[in-house]
């Protein structure tokens, strides 16, 4: 209605203009005349002046079809120009729209657009959720958000129905006509509410899944009809991309879910399965190891009596030792496994540290490696089992030592952080560090880059973290070491600062019974000992 | 010194056999939990060296049954398998000790050596 007003006014306008310039055409070319009479021919044309006038006349009237023309185009480009909507833009919308998986992105989009580029005063974006079976706004332009966040629609409300009944634009001044004044009042409140003058469905397979709500800036600048008549084109094309960015979100919640239930079963059952196999592996394999190794020490112990030479007692002991490392693969897979109860009790990190190490420098070699510790007291003690801690630094270490191979330095720290109450182990390695691709498989089972590992270790020791809801990982530039993180809750509640002299006291008699030369580099509280074992 | 060693690995038991022979031990062996018990009642050795999984009668039951008609027998648990309820149920049966393959000869010798060391002594007193 309004539309057709303003098409009448505009009409009249116009008519009103071109009339109005060919009144003033004929007068200016009468005077026209009549100075060219009156300055050349010294003629005075007031007296006959008929002839002047006629001659104006015929002179306009051949001029009145490029006149009306020029009119007309003014009209349109200076008086009414920004009626005059690029709707290229909707094309290139549309042609976009069809890469962008999420609706909200898409939603904001289309009001943008409409709103900067197509000059609307207000554009929202109605969609369907399917979650709560209701219609809402996705996003709007021009509008504050408490007009739109809190807005729904029910799927059996008039206005959507409507919509999935006529599948078409719906227009205010038009529709409100054509329905009983009760409807129609409900009609006029949807378009309030929207903020809208013009409602167009977004249909896809005769499915309503949403709406764009549009108002324009000003009365005379509202959209035509040919402009809705696109605007719908565009639509049609939209709600394919809607639609499909409505599965996709559907299919990545979906997927996470899934993702979630099977990470939980992967793990209850990757236990029993890895219990059962270890079971089932622990004794086929120990026993014929037990004899392997068996054999090899009875004749080892017999060397008193037979003399040997040093070749043989050398592949005597390897035997021993490498039947004995065999085993540790299903010993540590049975240790994974193994749901414990296990025993919790508050651990001094820094003795943990320092007897593993002491441990290990027995079965290790570790020759040309030099350890360095750093604890960063005060640390308090953690709450836990200690044959798990021990454990988990024991495969840090062990991986850190042979990551080197013969000659470097394997660097310990241990630090709180009181920040977020966490106990943070650090164990770098100067070996030839992990390769990125590599990075992100360390700790999957049996995965491993040295020939003789067994690829259990780093699974094992992210298990143990993960049980006490701590984390662990990896840092590592190829070509410059690797350091090991782990960090694990410490409440203070639980735990008591251990005293630290005597923790010291302990470490190094520890050391010493275990043979071990030590150097101290004082250096405040934080001092690097160094441990060169030669 | 009397030492029965039961393992259904034939192996197993010949070179533990020689190996305490050798070391002048008295050795008999079994290779299931049936043999194992009857050559307890037979036998009556001081120390029993004890493998669990076996066909047919396991070696958990075994160590129930010895305990119970042999209380001052001491029964050493020698197996492959490790997981700590294993482990507790056999101390709760009574074994005095637990040894996981592979061996360590020389520590499962003193550990034998240890045991009848205990018995002599407290047979004595």
């Amino acid at each position: 209605m309004m539309n057709f007003h303003l098409r009448k006014r505009k009409r009249i306008l116009k008519r009103f203009i071109l009339t109005g310039s060919l009144f003033a055409l004929v007068f200016f070319f009468y005077s026209l005349f009549r100075f060219i009479a009156f300055r050349f021919f010294q003629y005075d044309l007031s007296s006959n002046d008929i002839a002047a006038l006629l001659l104006s006349v015929f002179l306009v009237a051949l001029f009145y079809k490029p006149l009306d023309y020029l009119i007309l185009h003014l009209f349109k480009t200076v008086l009414f120009r920004s009626h005059v909507r690029d709707l290229s833009v909707l094309g290139q919308l549309a042609r976009a729209s069809r890469g962008v998986p999420n609706s909200f992105e898409l939603a904001n989009l289309i009001v943008n657009t409409f709103g900067e580029v197509l000059d609307a005063r207000s554009a929202s974006v109605l969609l369907f959720s399917k979650a709560k079976g209701i219609y809402q706004i996705e996003s709007a332009f021009g509008l504050k958000p408490s007009e739109w966040k809190n807005f729904e629609l029910a799927g059996d409300s008039f206005l959507i129905e409507l919509l999935k009944t006529c599948k078409i634009p719906l227009e205010r001044g038009r529709v409100i006509h054509s329905f009983s004044w009760q409807e129609a009042n409900q009609l006029t409140h949807c378009f309030e509410q929207l903020h809208a003058s013009c409602i167009i469905p977004l249909m896809f397979q005769d499915e309503l899944i949403g709406s764009i709500n549009l108002m324009p800036k000003s009365i005379a600048k509202s959209f035509t009809s040919p402009e809705i008549k696109s605007f719908f084109e565009f639509a049609q094309e939209v709600s394919g991309a809607f639609h499909s960015a409505a599965l996709f979100e559907e299919l990545a919640e979906s997927n996470e879910e899934l993702m979630k239930i099977q990470s939980s079963f992967l793990h209850s059952n990757q236990h029993s399965a890895i219990a059962q196999l270890a079971t089932g592996i622990a004794h086929e394999i120990h026993n014929p190891l037990t004899i392997i190794s068996g054999k090899a020490q009875i004749l080892l112990l017999k060397r008193d009596k037979i003399a040997y030479d040093e070749q043989v007692e050398e592949v005597l002991k390897t035997i021993v030792k490498q039947t004995k490392r065999a085993a540790d693969i299903t010993r540590k897979l049975l240790m994974f496994s193994e749901s414990t109860k296990s025993v919790k009790e508050p651990i001094d990190f820094e003795t943990v540290v320092n007897d593993t190490i002491a441990l290990l420098s027995y079965q290790v070699s570790l020759d040309q490696i030099q350890v360095m510790k750093r604890f960063e007291h005060p640390i308090p003690k953690w709450f836990g089992n200690i044959v798990e801690l021990r454990e988990a630094f024991l495969n840090l270490f062990l991986n850190a030592v042979q990551a080197i191979g013969t000659k470097g330095t394997v660097q310990v720290v241990v630090r709180y952080r009181k920040q977020d109450k966490m106990i943070e182990l650090r164990v770098s390695d100067s070996g030839p560090g992990i390769v990125e691709a590599d990075l992100p498989k360390v700790f999957h089972p049996f995965f491993t880059t040295r020939q003789e590992a067994t690829g259990l270790g780093l699974f094992v020791t992210q298990q143990i973290v993960h049980k006490y809801n701590g984390s662990i990982h990896a840092e590592s530039c190829f070509g410059k070491g690797a350091t090991f993180v782990i960090e694990l809750p410490c409440e203070q509640e639980h735990s008591t600062f251990a005293s630290e002299p005597q923790a010291n006291d302990e470490a190094s008699q520890t050391h010493k019974a275990a043979g071990l030369s030590e150097e101290h580099f004082s250096g405040g509280g934080n001092a690097f000992e160094t441990m060169g074992i030669s | 010194m009397k030492l029965l060693i039961v393992d259904d690995e034939v192996e197993i038991c010949d070179f533990l056999k020689s190996f305490f022979e050798e070391r002048n031990y008295e050795v008999k062996t079994a290779s299931s939990g049936q043999a194992a018990l009857t050559a307890a009642e037979q036998f009556k050795p001081n120390v029993v060296l004890l493998d669990i999984k076996m066909p047919g009668m396991d070696g958990i039951q075994v160590l129930g049954t010895l305990k119970k008609k042999f209380p001052r027998m001491k029964v050493i648990m020698v197996t492959a398998l490790e997981t700590r309820d294993k482990i507790e149920e056999c101390l709760r049966l009574g074994a005095d000790n637990y040894i996981t393959k592979p061996l360590s000869l020389e520590y499962l010798e003193n550990d034998v050596r240890e045991k009848i060391e205990a018995l002599t002594s407290s047979g004595a007193s």
